[in-house]
């Protein structure tokens, strides 16, 4: 499923939602993108472009990558546009306006990016703002369902744009699938009642 | 206009993100994002949904309960004592931890002052528990070698009282039951009867029958045949009243000559109790 780059065509005939989802790696904290709800390899393999010390290829052990959000567009070209942009300011971030990127993170008293153990909470806070870039330069409306409201931030980043916020349910780490699929399940049901209410009524 | 002939790249290119684009920085998380319901069990943890309180607001002037104070509480009042107490203590020791985790040494301010009083309530709870379980233990193993004796002065006490049917003595009775018989005052759906509780139904209701039969002038059913008999009076109030009751109906019961044996006793009493609860519950 996850193993390769998906085109709109193939999510819809293969039934996946217009969803790009956002795993975050509890060791980390590194934050991966993905088209279908799930994590693989080649997820980590693509978007990580020059893993250092710092940014180290995180591994693909499925306990310790969290679905972070799930940002919900209004089809599937949209969410695969808004999934390349996303990859791609990763790159910038990562290579080619590194400085740029390097400038804004928070630093410790040796001029590293601040950690705790191996944990830089810069990697998911990075990749929160970059979807506000992303919404507001492909000017895409949303709707994101957060693990937690917390990780948004302040209004203010959200402001001008056309984006919605709800809460995934809150369920134990074994079930984060289920609280994936449900979402999923959630936009069937809406189309489906969208489009029941499209089609003529029959005439009596 | 254009010079190439292909236009899927250029249209791509325009759904594209810039590269010119300005990175932003980091969208720091908020706690002003979260709602905490009112009724969060988590708030027991902060005096009114305080994060630390005030110096002058855990300034206190009273002391830790005494132990002779504790020993004149009943079981559920030392009950209750102990969970405010460890809910208190359970505030302070997180405003304790805080202070710790700030680099402030907590030892000598008043909330650890507060702390180690309420730590001395509790451990005196559990001295007055300890006590009274030693006391009941002491009892059971005297029980067994003169039992039968305080048991024999119980009756004599009962049957030569001038009058039995006040509270102290309905009250004396039911803790005779619950100690020494274990019979307890509500009994439990799946209570299971033993050779100790038929001891007690035995007991109590000839105790019962001894007491008031003269009153009632029904002397003429003595001696009490067997645990059916004894149930029925045990199972009555322990007052003329209920004794008259229960006679009646043994008059009923010795209609049909069954006599039930030693043997089958805790099984036929099981079935009586099973018989109430039953009642009971479809009430």
């Amino acid at each position: 499923m996850a193993t390769k780059f998906r085109q709109p065509q193939w999510l819809k005939s293969n039934g996946f939602a217009p969803h790009v989802y956002l795993f975050r790696n509890i060791e980390s904290g590194q934050v991966m993108y993905s088209q279908t709800p799930h994590i693989t390899k080649y997820q980590i393999e693509q978007q990580s472009f020059r893993p250092n010390w710092e940014n180290r290829k995180p591994s693909k052990r499925r306990d310790l990558w969290r679905p972070m959000a799930v940002a919900q567009f209004d089809s599937h070209e949209k969410a695969v546009r808004a999934y390349n942009a996303l990859v791609e300011l990763k790159y910038m971030r990562q290579v080619s306006k590194r400085k740029e990127a390097e400038a804004l993170r928070k630093r410790n008293q040796f001029q590293q990016i601040w950690y705790f153990g191996q944990y830089r909470p810069t990697w998911a806070q990075e990749s929160v703002s970059d979807l506000t870039t992303v919404l507001d330069e492909l000017r895409l409306s949303s709707k994101i369902y957060w693990d937690s409201l917390w990780r948004k931030g302040d209004d203010k980043y959200w402001k001008g744009l056309e984006v919605e916020h709800d809460e995934l349910d809150k369920v134990s780490p074994r079930e984060k699938f289920v609280a994936l699929n449900e979402v999923e399940q959630k936009w069937k049901e809406e189309q489906e009642a969208a489009e029941a209410e499209q089609q003529p009524q029959p005439a009596v | 206009m254009s010079r190439h002939f292909h236009t899927t790249a250029l249209v791509a290119a325009r759904k594209r993100i810039p590269p010119t684009v300005k990175l932003r920085p980091p969208i720091l998380p908020t706690i002003n994002n979260i709602t905490v319901k009112e009724d969060h069990p988590l708030w027991q943890f902060f005096h009114e949904k305080k994060f630390v309180r005030d110096q002058s607001e855990v300034a206190f002037t009273g002391r830790a309960w005494s132990v002779q104070e504790l020993r004149r509480k009943s079981w559920e009042d030392l009950h209750g004592l102990w969970h405010v107490c460890l809910k208190e203590r359970n505030k302070l020791e997180r405003e304790i931890h805080i202070f710790r985790q700030q680099g402030d040494n907590p030892v000598g301010s008043d909330y650890q002052k507060l702390n180690d009083e309420i730590h001395k309530s509790m451990w005196r709870i559990k001295q007055v528990l300890t006590e009274r379980d030693h006391a009941l233990k002491n009892a059971q193993k005297e029980f067994k070698v003169n039992g039968d004796q305080y048991l024999q002065e119980f009756r004599e006490k009962y049957l030569t009282a001038e009058n039995v049917e006040t509270n102290e003595w309905y009250d004396k009775l039911e803790r005779l039951q619950q100690a020494i018989f274990g019979i307890p005052e509500f009994l439990d759906a799946d209570f299971k009867v033993d050779l100790r509780f038929v001891q007690g139904v035995k007991y109590i209701g000839q105790l019962k029958f001894d007491r008031f039969a003269e009153q009632i002038g029904r002397t003429d059913l003595a001696p009490l045949r067997d645990v059916a008999e004894l149930y029925t009076l045990f199972e009555e109030s322990a007052s003329a009243e209920g004794v008259a009751e229960a006679c009646a109906k043994i008059d009923e019961y010795r209609e049909n000559d069954i006599v039930i044996p030693a043997s089958k006793e805790v099984q036929v009493v099981q079935g009586f109790v099973q018989e109430k609860l039953e009642s009971l519950e479809a009430e």
